[in-house]
């Protein structure tokens, strides 16, 4: 998939086809997904720039019978403008990608209505080896399953009891590492119903490529 | 534009007289301590170690290359896995740059050889011992490590890792470090002290440059792997609870990992830059553009490395400020690539560019480098991470850098020295076929995993519905180019031998190492005779114009580090093995004693170079100093790693309920007492008082013993306070490594003392030679420094 064919969903934000689906309208991947096209366009573009040059300069200055390189009488000085100016650039435009990724981690670690919002849906998940398991007031999931309302804001603290794993809603965008020991809290809100792959992303042993569970948006 | 007046390949120019005779080349490769012959080593050996780490890919992408397979099983995937990343980066890799950086580096700043030949013979075969090592643990009851190369706790524990390959591979890894650090020690002096006349330091070639900066990561960033080695090890042996308890466990282990692990990425690619530098020059027909800016940028690269690999652990729930910290540091890590990619490029600018196979491979690693460099941009922001983190896209990113920039780079200087290295060239047509196979097999393999950016890494197989069947083929396919195609480098290699004679500085190089020419294979400095007690002046085999030395020969390296490797195998093994390993280990260190107490071992006096800015400082000294500075880092991530679990532990005894304050104070008394007397013992000598020495020696010896005897009562009580089979808790798991490890090094300043004694008895110390003594000195004081920081923490707070 060409990541620059960009795609615009009911809202007018840009996101991508993926894998033959509509596009998942859900607040994290919209910020994500624009997050990540605008370092696609930014690495483009100093890739086209970097690799464009070093082509243009084997093609144009090839060795031809009789020609010599040309020795610069400033050879032994120091570019001090040009280093400047590649140094300036690349700060500033990676202080933007920065500023801009600040912004999006700001939609991640802040629930519209807080991480203790009543009115959300609260579950606790349990990485062992090798499935994960949902426990909520309300019944939300059996083994292996997530169940939760669509448009509804779902708080998610994750945990392991056993080694490191790692648990993502791939098509969600979201993540957290599940630790023995550790809490790690996430949120999401999907307003497509369907179902989606929940998986783990750190090896834990033998299983670890089977330890998928699933999210169901009714 | 170099200054040559003083400049000579001061090496051997024989011919290799006597190879017919078996046992003389067997014994010219096994106890050889000359810099050539350890850098062929190294690289035929990194090379037998990329073979085996090559099968391991080759069957992983079999497997993977179609939907729900079963070529391998899950455990077999992962060992494959873990060993394919852990030895083709540690193994492989590295190692690859070091064998450059043993050849080459002497010839570049002038020198005869590497500071410390017997120590150069003996971080090689350190490392060939540890991959044995790691490989033996294939075959033991559990197979081999199977975490991943991370080796993320606590799936390494024994409740969760319970074969005894875990611990094995972990043992070979300490030994690896090991032989890292001392190679380290070695290069680093080497530069430093042993530069020709002219060569100063900003006048140092690119590749010379590069590995300076790179040892200074080698040097601070394998004790961190060290001390969690020893932790796991630790945990894994003796009952203790680092990465088992949650105070510790995950996140402790991913500090110390990353530490070294994010500088270990850059340590595989900046000699192999280093080499790029240097070609690209060479084949512009023009000088390196912006040079001290680049010195400058690979400086920067080297501190700001040690700060950015937070970046591995945006979602372990580290705090959002040390996520943007970390961010904005790895951003900004880019702006000094951002100076080497300007550099390298402006060399190009109105050059006269001649595309060999060493400058396709070259300018290859730049492309490919610009591609994964790019891609690690998205990795350093903590936003993007969340999706990306654990996922192929990462995989494809990290190839880009290591495969790609790393491996074609050193591949490049493969090329580019081997009319150098063998006195023949290698066939052309060959080597450009093999750039373009390699060139896209590798982009057919990598590139399509930038779009399996929703795959895990690490997983057996997937489903066919999760579409990600076709990035995966496409991927195979390209490794079914790529990995057979690294044979015909191999056979390049192996005809060049046979190939037409190379002229003199076939590239038209103006680095120094073309200068003495290209006439001879390299330094012969075996002989027949002399190799059973540990030395061989070897005979020189062929007048030419430069001056002549034949390097020695010593039995006394593979033995030392054939004791260690078995005594650290010993670990999975069990006691019987690690009495027989340290046993031979004592045999290679008191061989090596002997050897210097009667003078058998003499390397010609060096004549004066360039040694800003240690001019003043013997050589020896410069290494102790060296050396030291990365027994700091150990120290300090065994305290860091300390301070952690207090932190965050939160049942920590009370001052003086552990550990009694008084029988502390006496032990830190005595232990000051005793810097006190190594001191006097090395103003006697000054002074020219032998009975002195020996004297002050004596007392400090008894200091030392009594010392280690108060810290035995301590651990005798502390251990039969224990409950039998019962993990240890968090505050005497810490104590009892942290202390272990402090005595350790007590122990060994004290068969130090041993060996000065029986010196210094003959007459081997005087007025004027003191140096030996004065750098006991400064390891002893060392020793007890750390031990006036150990106290206070766990006796005192």
């Amino acid at each position: 998939m060409c990541p620059l064919s960009l795609n615009l969903d009911r809202r007018g934000r840009s996101s991508l086809l993926r894998h033959g689906l509509l596009a998942i309208s859900a607040p994290t991947a919209d910020t994500w997904q624009s997050l990540y096209d605008l370092y696609w366009v930014l690495a483009v573009a100093a890739g086209t720039i970097t690799i464009g040059a070093l082509v243009l300069f084997v093609t144009k200055y090839r060795a031809r019978p009789g020609s010599s390189p040309v020795q610069h009488d400033e050879d032994r000085k120091i570019p001090v403008r040009t280093v400047l100016v590649i140094v300036i650039v690349m700060a500033s435009v990676l202080a933007g990608a920065g500023y801009a990724s600040f912004h999006a981690i700001g939609v991640y670690n802040n629930p519209p209505n807080g991480w203790n919002d009543p009115n959300a849906l609260h579950v606790n998940v349990t990485g062992q080896r090798f499935s994960w398991s949902f426990n909520c007031t309300s019944g939300c999931g059996v083994a292996a399953v997530l169940t939760v309302p669509r448009n509804k804001i779902v708080i998610l603290n994750i945990t392991s009891i056993d080694v490191f794993h790692s648990f993502g809603i791939p098509d969600l965008r979201v993540k957290a590492d599940a630790i023995p020991g550790k809490y790690n809290l996430i949120w999401f809100q999907v307003s497509t119903a369907g179902t989606y792959r929940i998986l783990c992303y750190e090896l834990c042993g033998a299983g670890h490529a089977f330890m998928i569970a699933k999210l169901v948006v009714t | 534009m170099w200054s040559r007046t003083c400049f000579h390949d001061r090496k051997a120019r024989g011919h290799l007289g006597g190879v017919s005779l078996n046992t003389v080349w067997l014994k010219r490769w096994l106890f050889t301590t000359n810099h050539k012959d350890v850098g062929i080593l190294y690289l035929v050996t990194s090379f037998y170690f990329a073979f085996l780490a090559g099968i391991l890919a080759f069957l992983m992408r079999t497997q993977l290359a179609f939907p729900s397979e079963t070529f391998l099983q899950p455990p077999q995937y992962n060992e494959a896995v873990t060993m394919h990343g852990l030895i083709m980066v540690l193994w492989f890799l590295s190692p690859l740059g070091i064998a450059f950086a043993n050849y080459f580096v002497p010839l570049q700043i002038g020198a005869a050889d590497v500071a410390f030949a017997r120590l150069n013979a003996t971080s090689y075969w350190m490392y060939v011992f540890s991959g044995i090592t790691a490989f033996a643990s294939f075959f033991v009851p559990g197979g081999s490590p199977a975490s991943g190369w991370t080796n993320y706790s606590p799936l390494t524990s024994l409740q969760f890792s319970p074969g005894s390959g875990e611990t094995l591979g972990a043992a070979a890894l300490i030994v690896l470090a090991a032989s890292n650090t001392v190679g380290t020690v070695n290069i680093l002096v080497t530069i430093l002290w042993h530069r020709a006349r002219g060569v100063s330091f900003v006048k140092l070639p690119m590749f010379t440059m590069f590995t300076f900066w790179t040892m200074l990561q080698f040097l601070w960033a394998f004790p961190s792997l060290i001390a969690g080695l020893i932790m796991l090890e630790a945990d894994r042996l003796l009952g203790t609870s680092f990465f088992t308890s949650t105070a510790g466990g995950s996140i402790l282990w991913d500090h110390v990992w990353w530490f070294f692990g994010h500088p270990e990425v850059y340590i595989v690619l900046l000699p192999a830059f280093g080499i790029v530098a240097g070609i690209i020059a060479t084949f512009s027909g023009r000088p390196v553009y912006a040079r001290k800016p680049l010195f400058a940028a690979v400086g920067i690269v080297v501190l700001l490395s040690y700060m950015v690999y937070g970046h591995h652990m945006f979602l372990t729930g580290i705090s959002l400020t040390e996520r943007e910290v970390f961010t904005i540091n790895t951003e900004m890590i880019s702006v000094p690539f951002g100076v080497l990619m300007l550099s390298f490029i402006g060399t190009l600018y109105k050059g006269a560019v001649k595309l060999t196979t060493p400058m396709l491979f070259a300018l290859g690693s730049v492309v490919i480098f610009v591609i994964g460099g790019l891609s690690g941009v998205f990795n350093s922001s903590l936003a993007l991470d969340i999706a990306l983190r654990g996922t192929y896209f990462v995989v494809a990113h990290f190839h880009y850098v290591m495969v790609g920039a790393s491996e074609f780079g050193l591949f490049a200087g493969i090329y580019y020295w081997l009319p150098k290295m063998t006195g023949r060239m290698y066939n052309e047509t060959l080597g450009k076929i093999h750039f373009i196979l390699s060139f896209v097999g590798f982009n057919l393999i990598f590139f399509p995993m930038f779009f399996l950016e929703s795959m895990p890494r690490r997983i057996v197989t997937y489903a066919a519905s999760t579409g990600w069947g076709p990035a995966n083929f496409i991927a195979t396919v390209g490794a079914f180019i790529f990995i057979p195609s690294q044979l015909l480098l191999v056979y390049n290699m192996g005809m060049t031998l046979r190939g037409p004679r190379a002229p003199a500085n076939p590239w038209n190089s103006t680095d120094r190492e073309w200068a003495s020419g290209t006439s001879m294979p390299h330094a012969v400095g075996a002989s027949s005779h002399g190799i059973g007690n540990g030395l061989g002046n070897g005979v020189p085999h062929s007048a030419s114009e430069s001056v002549h030395e034949a390097s020695p020969l010593s039995t006394r390296p593979i033995i030392l580090c054939l004791g260690f490797a078995v005594s650290m195998a010993g670990l999975a093994f069990g006691l019987p093995v690690i009495i027989v390993g340290l046993v031979i280990l004592a045999g290679g260190v008191v061989g090596w004693a002997w050897d210097d107490y009667r003078g058998r071992f003499r390397l010609p006096e060096e004549e004066e170079g360039e040694r800003w800015p240690f001019s003043k400082v013997p050589k020896d000294k410069l290494a102790m100093w060296t050396f030291l500075g990365s027994e700091a880092v150990l120290f300090g991530v065994l305290l860091g790693s300390y301070a952690f679990i207090r932190v965050n532990f939160p049942y920590w005894p009370a001052p003086g309920s552990l550990h009694d304050i008084n029988v502390g104070s006496v032990d830190t008394i005595i232990v000051i007492t005793s810097s006190l007397t190594a001191y006097l013992g090395l103003q006697s000598i000054k002074a020219g008082s032998k009975r002195g020495l020996i004297g002050w020696l004596g007392v400090t010896l008894l200091l030392g013993i009594l010392s280690l005897a108060i810290k035995g009562s301590e651990w005798y009580g502390l251990v039969q306070g224990l409950a039998p089979g019962a993990q240890i808790g968090l505050p005497l798991s810490s104590y009892f490594v942290t202390t272990g490890i402090h005595s350790a090094h007590v122990l060994a300043g004290m068969f130090l003392i041993i060996y000065l004694v029986k010196r210094a008895a003959t007459g081997g110390f005087s007025a004027e030679r003191y140096g030996t003594v004065e750098n006991f000195n400064l390891y002893w004081s060392f020793v007890n420094c750390v031990w006036l920081v150990v106290f206070p923490l766990f006796y005192l707070l």
